[in-house]
């Protein structure tokens, strides 16, 4: 017996066809084998189990082409994939369907219908959402699907394998407690009323096709390659179809509409004060404000809205608020930012949450209408407060991280803030995973086609990698500036007085510099002599950019510490941004030297007994490090200024940003208000250390947090990597909180006492200060 | 001196002062302290079967959000094999009361399913000097006896 399971990430597929596996092989007399594909998308990713049984061994060490029973979880995977493809002439397929059993048909595309007819499968439904619904699993289908594998395969009597269901249920759930055992033996035994063998029709009625993978107006690579590997045919892909030198056109995660999302946020503008919070924190930047002139407003689309902007810089304008329909995860984290709230309506704000299927197409198409409206001049506004920087166009956009991400948003920022001149080497981990994987890359570019260059390296060093952009920037920039008044006479000592001496402080100044470099280019290709061609050839480095080195706390507190330490050492202007999440999220939660004391991770399964450790404070130990520590959820304008500062130092910066995130154990919907409790219980105290107050006398380090308000368990205790602890061994539990609450009142009094340190009489007299 | 003794679900008291149930109960100390001020009993604080129930849901969620969905993390928590979600701890302080009081101590049971509260006060069948005050919420729990 052949068998292909369809199921969507996290709905409990694959875990399900372990445990059948287990069953057939250990309660018959049958053979099993199990292959799984999974996703490279940590959010709504697809997985693909092929199992085969049979009474003599198998022999068989590749996936399945030819299914005699196929089953597909997601009813919406019909309008993507070639689901059906797989099945064998006579093959079962049971289909979970949000349509009862007499409307599903014309639900189905053409394409999917010719093939149940032509192939004669025997094609049951059942709505398994239903079931969970009412069983209170949730989303998660996998028991369900699975009583309806066992019952209609025959594989073991409908009762035998009922019984082995929920001794397989008891196996795996049972030390979570009996509620959650019985709330799966209830799906188990609600499941068959729900299950439908259909009469299959013998023509095609439906009026829907299958979509194309990427839209007809893609470009031609997106469309022959990356469209290949979205609609999941990459492997008859030829070698020849893929770039030489292994780079790939950014921009393209806008071409891959996933259609994940079950609720989408849906904008009110009689609420809205237009403070931009919801768009700081959305992960996949789906969230978008435009500020624009009201002539746009005559060929807007039905329904689409605006108000007035209240910008002090932008006067008379019209404001938008828009979000992309089919980009979106539902996660949520927008509508737990938005502090606008309707007084007459309980719990309605200025963004909610509403179901996307209805409203999906009047959303694209004003969507499509949102993005060909110009983006605001980034030189008439000032991005120095959060309302501003989300006037800024994002150049990081729809990744496949997780739903609620906590590191994303602080990419987009960056993106946002010097996006069209931003560096990044990026360190292994979820950033690289999200940031440059196949098929899709989130890095996009602005209208001038201009926008961040990436590239990943390893852990062990990435931060060297980093500085190399560095050094190959200076020295460009330095040997450009040798050339350059050799040219006076060709190009005028203005322009090139002009470019020697601009001050790039700005947007204002950076654009201008721009220009000139511009001009300097064209008069340069020009002038056909070799110092010409060298001097064109570096001309770029003359508009200022900024490099960033970006990496979890994996690769900066443990395997690229070295590196990490040696580059900030060295004084050279680099950025350095630390998505913290405590653990090595990417393999799936192990500690590192960034895990708190008391929580668990793989590695620190009965909780870390060992503090973290503080790199913020290492890294102000060298004096002339900008260093910064900031958590957007409690802060955003913290951790705006913190980007600004970092960019601007005109040498190494580090900052650690607080990242929620999955590995955390808890709805990361609720993500930001966990940041706020990580600040006020003074386990995340909010920071910065620039050097340059030093020089003007007064002391480098600032506390931007308030002194701690409330208990760490208070904030530990929400999260499941603390209390499962409480439920696996209390008292070491109890032990390791409050050992986990002395290293936060020991730190915030250390970083106090710093923070009032008087700097305005150094101490000069050669005995440390003392008489 | 007066004769002050009464009883209460069955149990002797030596006078009708019983705390009822309250944070006092959480801690030893202040369950000592009611003693020492001449409580007949203590009615512990309450033990919520919904508080059962959500650590038990949430556990399962929060264990199995993302999992199996990518190749390189096909789970995101260390899964210990065993938890104590229910109500042990409880059971631990009132034994721990018990221990170090002389006087009754009535355990608290909220319950909200129908007879879900007696798999609870049956985890404690050593209990000699307490007993389980049940508090039905809805009309529809119909608790079918009480407990000593």
């Amino acid at each position: 017996m052949r068998c292909v399971f369809w199921g969507l990430g996290a709905d409990g597929t694959v875990g399900a066809n372990k445990n059948s596996i287990k069953i057939i092989g250990e309660e018959t007399d049958n053979y099993a084998q199990g292959y799984y594909v999974y996703d490279s998308k940590k959010s709504g990713g697809v997985t693909i189990s092929h199992l085969r049984f049979g009474p003599k061994p198998i022999r068989a060490p590749y996936l399945i082409d030819k299914a005699n029973f196929l089953a597909c979880h997601q009813f919406s995977f019909l309008e993507r994939f070639d689901v059906t493809k797989m099945a064998a002439p006579g093959a079962v397929f049971l289909l979970n369907s949000i349509y009862g059993p007499d409307e599903v048909w014309d639900h189905i595309p053409q394409e999917t219908q010719k093939d149940i007819i032509e192939k004669k499968l025997k094609f049951y439904v059942i709505d398994a959402y239903e079931v969970a619904r009412k069983t209170g699993m949730g989303g998660r289908i996998n028991t369900i699907m699975q009583t309806c594998f066992f019952a209609i395969s025959g594989v073991l009597p409908r009762e035998e394998a009922i019984e082995q269901i929920k001794k397989a249920i008891r196996k795996t759930y049972g030390k979570r407690g009996e509620a959650v055992v019985q709330k799966n033996f209830e799906a188990v035994d609600m499941t068959l009323e729900y299950l439908h063998e259909m009469k299959v029709p013998d023509k095609v009625t439906s009026k829907l096709t299958r979509k194309p993978p990427v839209p007809p107006e893609a470009p031609e690579f997106v469309r022959n390659v990356l469209g290949k590997m979205i609609a999941l045919e990459g492997d008859s892909l030829p070698v020849s179809a893929f770039p030489v030198d292994g780079t790939y056109p950014s921009a393209t995660t806008k071409w891959e509409k996933r259609n994940i999302a079950l609720e989408i946020p849906q904008w009110e503008p009689d609420l809205c004060i237009q403070c931009g919070k919801c768009a700081f924190v959305c992960p996949h930047a789906v969230i978008r404000e435009k500020v624009y002139d009201p002539g746009f407003l005559k060929n807007a689309p039905e329904g689409w809205q605006a108000v007035d902007a209240k910008f002090k810089e932008l006067p008379g304008m019209k404001f938008t608020l828009a979000i992309a329909p089919e980009d979106c995860t539902g996660c949520g984290l927008c509508v737990e930012a938005c502090p606008a709230k309707d007084k007459s309506q309980v719990g309605r704000k200025a963004i909610n949450m509403v179901s996307q299927p209805p409203i999906r197409e009047r959303e694209r198409i004003k969507w499509d209408y949102f993005l060909t409206i110009p983006e605001v001049d980034r030189t008439a506004i000032s991005v120095r407060t959060v309302k501003n920087s989300q006037l800024l166009e994002p150049l990081f956009e729809f990744s496949g991280a997780c739903g609620g991400c906590g590191e994303t948003p602080y990419i987009k920022l960056l993106t946002q803030l010097f996006g069209d001149r931003l560096m990044i080497a990026n360190a292994t981990g979820c950033s690289s995973i999200y940031g440059g994987n196949l098929p899709t890359t989130p890095y996009a570019v602005n209208r001038e086609g201009r926008g961040p260059s990436w590239s990943n390296s390893l852990f062990e060093d990435n931060a060297e990698f980093g500085l190399g952009f560095r050094l190959t920037l200076d020295k460009q920039n330095e040997f450009a500036r040798e050339l350059l008044p050799s040219f006076a006479g060709v190009l005028g000592e203005a322009l090139i007085d002009a470019i020697l001496h601009a001050d790039q402080s700005t947007e204002a100044g950076i654009r201008e510099q721009r220009q000139r470099v511009e001009l300097l280019k064209q008069k340069l290709a020009a002038i056909k002599t070799p110092e010409a061609q060298h001097l064109l050839s570096v001309a770029d480095s003359l508009v200022r950019k900024s490099v960033w080195i970006i990496g979890g706390d994996g690769w900066a507190y443990d395997i690229g510490y070295g590196g990490l330490d040696h580059v900030i050492a060295s004084g050279r202007n680099v950025n350095l941004l630390v998505l913290d999440t405590e653990v090595y999220s990417n393999i799936g939660g192990q500690a590192s030297k960034a895990t708190p004391r008391a929580a668990d991770a793989k590695f620190a399964a009965a909780g870390k007994g060992l503090a973290k450790k503080d790199l913020a404070m290492m890294a102000m130990s060298y004096g002339y490090v900008y260093v910064a520590r900031v958590a957007m959820g409690a802060n955003d304008q913290h951790t705006l200024t913190a980007f600004l500062e970092a960019d601007a130092y005109e040498g190494p910066s580090l900052i650690i940003a607080y990242s929620h995130c999955i590995n955390h154990g808890y709805d990361l919907r609720y993500g930001l208000e966990q940041q706020k409790l990580a600040v006020n219980s003074g386990v995340w105290p909010l920071m910065r250390y620039n050097p340059l107050l030093a020089l003007e006398g007064k002391n480098p380090l600032i506390l931007d947090s308030k002194d701690p308000s409330i208990p760490v368990e208070q904030y530990a205790y929400n999260e499941t990597r603390y209390k499962m602890l409480v439920h696996g061994d209390e008292q070491r539990a109890e032990m390791l909180i409050k050992q986990a609450q002395a290293d936060a009142d020991r730190r915030w009094i250390l970083y106090r006492q710093m923070a009032e340190m008087n700097f305005a009489a150094p101490p000069s007299n050669g005995k440390g200060g003392q008489e | 001196m007066v004769d002050l003794s009464t009883t209460y679900l069955g149990l002797k008291l030596k006078n009708p002062l019983v705390a009822s149930s309250s944070p006092l109960s959480q801690k030893v100390e202040s369950a000592v302290a009611l003693e020492k001020a001449g409580v007949a009993a203590i009615i512990m604080y309450s033990l919520f079967e919904e508080q059962i129930l959500r650590d038990s849901y949430k556990i399962d969620a929060d264990l199995d959000r993302g999992v199996e969905t990518y190749p390189e993390a096909l789970t995101y928590l260390p899964d210990y094999g065993q938890y104590s979600i229910g109500p042990e701890t409880y059971l631990r302080h009132l034994r721990n009361l018990k221990n170090a009081l002389s006087i009754p101590v009535i355990g608290s049971l909220n319950g909200v399913t129908d007879g879900g509260w007696v798999e609870y006060a049956q985890k404690n069948p050593g209990c000699r000097r307490g007993c389980f005050g049940v508090k039905p919420l809805q009309s529809g729990n119909r608790p079918r006896s009480h407990l000593r």
